[in-house]
């Protein structure tokens, strides 16, 4: 199934599931070029967030992506609270739920380091360029690479666009 | 020893290590893509974003349709090409 952001975006607001955007997502939105076909977010682990959290991936029909078929598995509270990092297929494209991730830590550090943005009218946590870099350099896999350097200048081009907007607003 | 990253510059005491754009551009990053993607809003990168999702769906559908019109044509060829059906239909016929 193809990724349809907007919709599985609006599904886990809907279901009131406390989450921030990471990956390459959180990079498109904040300026990235290069493609993802992967929706990832850190979540709370919570018990009430776990229980949204399974409420909302069962009625996407979740299932564990790359295990073998026919393997049983439902995504209750229970199950998403014994393990951490799960990648799923759902009805709206794949979905990577991560309880933690690496370079920044639990939810509650994640959080710490995004920032509110408006995306399809709706409010939204998305880890910043500083934490995606962090996170980055902390994987430190090779296909990474690229990406580190794209986001690395878009932080150089924010703050060029930040100081030249500056000096003109004081000017 | 201060390490230089611009093979252009001999001087290694006042070598400067190239900035994020300059080692991003090195490594193929389109910078000028990077400035026009700024001045969009967020929603509109998402857009972006799912426009390449879409497009590269549609071709991933397309290559699977052309390999398995491949695979038809290959299957018709080799069995064209069978020597127990060519036997077959090169049998004499029977005078009656």
């Amino acid at each position: 199934m193809t990724l349809n952001l907007k919709d599985l975006l609006e599904h886990l607001f809907q279901h009131d599931v406390e989450f921030v955007i990471v990956g390459g997502v959180a990079a498109n939105a904040l300026g990235s070029t290069l493609a993802t076909f992967d929706l990832d977010i850190c979540y709370a682990r919570t018990p009430e967030n776990l229980e949204r959290l399974a409420a909302a991936l069962t009625s996407l029909h979740a299932t564990l992506r790359d295990a073998p078929a026919g393997l049983p598995f439902r995504p209750d509270a229970a199950t998403l609270k014994a393990g951490l990092n799960f990648t799923f297929n759902t009805d709206l494209g794949p979905l990577d739920i991560l309880g933690e991730i690496a370079g920044l830590g639990t939810y509650n550090q994640v959080a710490a380091a995004a920032e509110g943005l408006d995306l399809f009218g709706m409010p939204m946590q998305v880890l910043t360029l500083q934490g995606l870099i962090a996170a980055k350099r902390a994987a430190g896999r090779p296909k990474d690479q690229a990406q580190l350097l794209e986001l690395e200048a878009l932080q150089e081009l924010r703050t060029e666009l930040h100081n030249n907007t500056y000096s003109v607003d004081s000017a | 020893m201060k390490i230089t990253y611009d093979p252009g510059q001999k001087n290694l005491e006042t070598a400067q290590p190239p900035d994020a754009l300059s080692r991003a551009e090195a490594y193929g990053v389109d910078t000028t893509l990077l400035r026009l993607a700024l001045t969009w809003t967020p929603t509109q990168r998402l857009e972006a974003l799912q426009s390449m999702i879409d497009l590269a769906a549609e071709a991933a559908k397309a290559q699977a349709a052309k390999a398995q019109a491949a695979k038809s044509q290959a299957a018709k060829s080799r069995a064209r090409c069978d020597p127990r059906r060519a036997s077959h239909d090169s049998e004499p016929e029977r005078s009656s």
